[in-house]
């Protein structure tokens, strides 16, 4: 074969084509690599002897514009999702905050009804159609004292469990079949604002004490109860606030605290007239009188008001509100951004007795009749050099422009003297009255 | 056809037979067989391997190829290749047979009775390859008409026809199978191509090139420019054959990354980053020996910063200066061409 140059100085075609495909021994293939580099015809040879690399097929068009449009469901389903999210947090937050108030003017006096031993309703059924056993000897209504705090303001209905919002389709008397208890439960108003898939999403409340006292001393030994929540103006729940029941005449009491939904509970209380007491940092102090009957579980309902006296509590027998717990860092962050700095405390470490303001000037008197005086609303005090024998036992203000000006202080001493001063802390003897 | 008339016929691996380099270890014993001098006796040796197993594996029955064919074949490629060992190596029992079982057996049968002849392997064989061969031709010249004149061509040299009434042996006995047969075809049809071009190549007008001009920047002496060749010639003659494989396709083929990957079997950023460091490297040992011969660092830097142009070195002389006498494995036989 003239045509092939070379002849047996170059590997033969089999050689170079298991070179190729990489099948040569490791000797071979160096010496195969050695011509290689130096052989240009043979080089020329292997390079044409490769198989040609495939030809990439040309992409389907439905597939490219599909790929285009491919992450869409998946952004779609996070969009939704997202929008799902946000629509629940939404809601949550105003139906939590919106009922706060309307709950508190909501509270409507029911006929009296013969309380019979409750039985425990389903929590998750706050409506359900209770049926208990009739309690004959209850059949009149009994009115509900109600006694605020001093200074409140805000009217406050409190009214036993069974006589408050539970209405009670009374059998006719010649029928001695139980009454049905219908629960109109705060907590029905609320639900019934949500959706019901919504609803049924949302987790319920826990049990609430005014309708979890199957295994309730109350109704086995004739002891009664008293079960609450305490929420703030806004509806969020109070957790941490302490609870104190007490008898006026002082021989008996009891201590509780809410838990993180705002709720407490005191059971195996005697019958009676009791003093209940609800304090919680950044809040006003309330104070209730509530009258207990036997065999009853009061249901009390608080809102806390900010900075006030006023309040608004409610005793009812019916479930609680759902409860759609604000977190109690916000509720903290509320009231340290609106509840104003409390007074501190007298240099004189007793107790003030009187304290009286005019503008930023705050007077103060402690219980042993000394007098202190506070320019900037009570953070600082200082005390005021007495130009008075005797002790301090009144003090005001003369606010009426007919008889003195504006923003005059008047102290009574023991002697029944009276001084006046305009700013506090200068003081003269009053006039003698006419 | 027995052993010895086989081997009679398949004259590229008589004469190796006289002289097999191989062991044989049956297990335990290790007993060696490399001082077997008769090809009767060797044969009847090896006869307990596999051999009829290999035969019914190649389907050499439906091609016409017999066991005893089969057989002589396996062993003349087995004393040709040395069983894929290194030369000087004997083989064991286990290495021998492991060096059949890696054979394209089903190929080697085939191609080996088209070589003889068999009427029932060209009938498989066209089947098989007819348009493997064809399309792989007009591949390789890059039109049809060539390439179907070159896989006609190629079938007639395959068939084995006579010329000047000598009886002429087709390509296919060379076969080793330790590749695939088609692959064994497009090398044939590559190196047929190729021939053909170069001889071809020489009736080729010369183009009007333009000439460039002579640079006008000082030249380098004379002895600079020996001293750079020398330094030259001394660095590539260090570099292993794969990286002048590398250099000699990358530079003077015009060869791409990707061909090149293809042949080496590496990814193509891997030829990139050798022939980054390649050329680095090269660049340092030649300013090395730059002035390991005498020259300054800044003379030997000034000497690389030479115009190509100025400089009288023909760097595939360089590359290419130190070819084999030839390409003769262990054992091999001449190419056909030789003849």
């Amino acid at each position: 074969m003239s045509e092939h140059l070379h002849p047996g100085l170059h590997p033969d075609p089999d050689s170079l084509s298991a070179f190729i495909e990489g099948v040569l021994p490791e000797h071979e293939r160096l010496q195969c690599l050695a011509h290689l580099a130096e052989c240009s015809r043979c080089r020329e040879v292997v390079f044409l002897a490769q198989e040609p690399p495939p030809v990439p097929t040309a992409a389907n068009p439905a597939l490219a514009w599909r790929r285009w449009f491919a992450p869409v469901p998946v952004l779609a389903a996070a969009a939704a999702a997202c929008i799902a999210v946000l629509a629940v947090s939404w809601y949550l937050h105003h139906t939590a905050a919106a009922p706060a108030r309307e709950m508190v003017a909501r509270v409507t006096p029911a006929p009296r009804v013969p309380t019979p031993p409750v039985l425990a309703p389903s929590p998750a059924t706050p409506k359900a159609r209770r049926r208990t056993s009739p309690a004959p000897d209850r059949a009149a209504q009994r009115p509900v004292t109600e006694a605020n705090s001093p200074g409140a303001s805000n009217p406050t209905t409190i009214m036993p469990a069974a006589d408050s919002t539970v209405s009670v389709a009374t059998a006719p008397p010649s029928l001695p079949s139980p009454p049905a208890i219908h629960v109109s439960a705060q907590s029905e108003i609320i639900q019934n604002q949500l959706p019901p898939a919504l609803l049924s999403s949302l987790p319920l409340p826990a049990a609430p004490p005014s309708v979890n006292i199957k295994d309730d001393r109350a109704s086995a030994d004739g002891l009664s109860g008293i079960s609450g929540t305490i929420t703030d103006a806004s509806g969020a729940a109070v957790p941490g606030a302490s609870i104190t029941l007490r008898q006026p005449a002082g021989t008996f009491s009891r201590d509780a605290r809410t838990d993180m939904a705002g709720q407490f509970r005191l059971t195996g209380l005697p019958a009676g007239r009791y003093e209940l007491q609800i304090t919680a940092p950044g809040f006003q102090r309330t104070l209730k009188q509530v009258e207990l009957r036997p065999l009853e579980l009061a249901a009390v309902r608080s809102v806390l008001e900010i900075g006030s006296v006023s309040e608004a509590v409610e005793v009812t027998a019916e479930a609680p509100a759902l409860q759609t717990s604000a977190s109690m860092a916000r509720a903290e962050k509320r009231r340290k951004s609106v509840s104003p700095p409390e007074p501190r405390p007298l240099p004189s470490k007793l107790p003030a007795t009187i304290t009286v303001t005019s503008g930023k000037v705050m007077l103060a008197v402690d219980s042993n009749g000394a007098l202190f005086l506070s320019r900037n609303a009570g953070k600082g005090w200082k005390s005021v050099k007495p130009a008075w024998p005797g002790k301090v036992v009144d003090l005001t203000t003369l606010a009426e422009p007919s008889q003195t000006p504006a923003g005059v202080f008047q102290l009574t001493t023991d002697s029944d003297a009276a001084w006046l001063s305009r700013d506090g802390n200068r003081w003269y003897p009053a006039p003698p009255r006419r | 056809m027995g052993y010895i008339e086989c081997l009679d016929a398949a004259p590229p691996h008589s004469a190796e037979l006289t002289r097999p380099p191989i062991s044989s270890e049956s297990g335990e014993q290790g007993e060696r067989l490399n001082g077997i001098q008769e090809p009767e006796l060797y044969l009847k040796e090896l006869s307990g391997l596999e051999i009829d197993e290999f035969w019914r594996q190649a389907d050499a029955d439906s091609v016409g190829l017999g066991k005893d064919e089969m057989a002589t074949v396996l062993l003349s490629l087995g004393v040709k290749y040395n069983y894929g060992l290194a030369p000087g190596t004997a083989a064991t029992r286990a290495q021998i047979g492991s060096f059949w079982r890696t054979l394209q057996l089903q190929d080697l049968a085939l191609a080996h009775a088209c070589a003889l002849g068999r009427d029932a392997a060209w009938r498989q064989f066209i089947a098989r390859f007819r348009e493997p061969l064809t399309q792989a031709a007009i591949g390789i010249t890059g039109s049809a008409t060539l390439g179907q004149e070159l896989a006609d061509s190629l079938y007639a040299e395959l068939f084995g026809l006579t010329e000047g009434g000598e009886q002429r042996r087709s390509p296919l006995a060379y076969y080793s199978g330790r590749g695939s047969l088609k692959g064994f075809l497009r090398a044939t049809l590559a190196q047929r191509n190729v021939d053909r071009h170069r001889c071809t190549s020489r009736e080729t007008p010369m183009t009007n090139e333009e000439v460039a001009a002579p640079s006008t920047a000082a030249t380098p002496t004379s002895d600079v420019l020996l001293r750079l060749r020398q330094s030259l010639a001394t660095t590539l003659r260090t570099v292993p054959p794969e990286e002048r494989f590398l250099l000699s396709a990358w530079f003077l083929d015009q060869r791409t990354l990707l061909e090149i990957s293809h042949i080496l079997r590496v990814h193509e950023a891997t030829v990139s980053r050798r022939l980054h460091r390649l050329t680095a490297r090269l660049h340092k040992e030649l300013l090395k020996n730059m002035q390991a011969s005498g020259m300054s660092k800044a003379a030997a830097e000034e000497a690389l910063g030479t115009d190509p142009r100025d400089i009288d070195i023909n760097l595939r002389t360089l590359l290419q200066v130190s070819r084999p006498a030839a390409f003769l494995p262990q054992g091999a036989p001449t190419d056909p061409e030789q003849s």
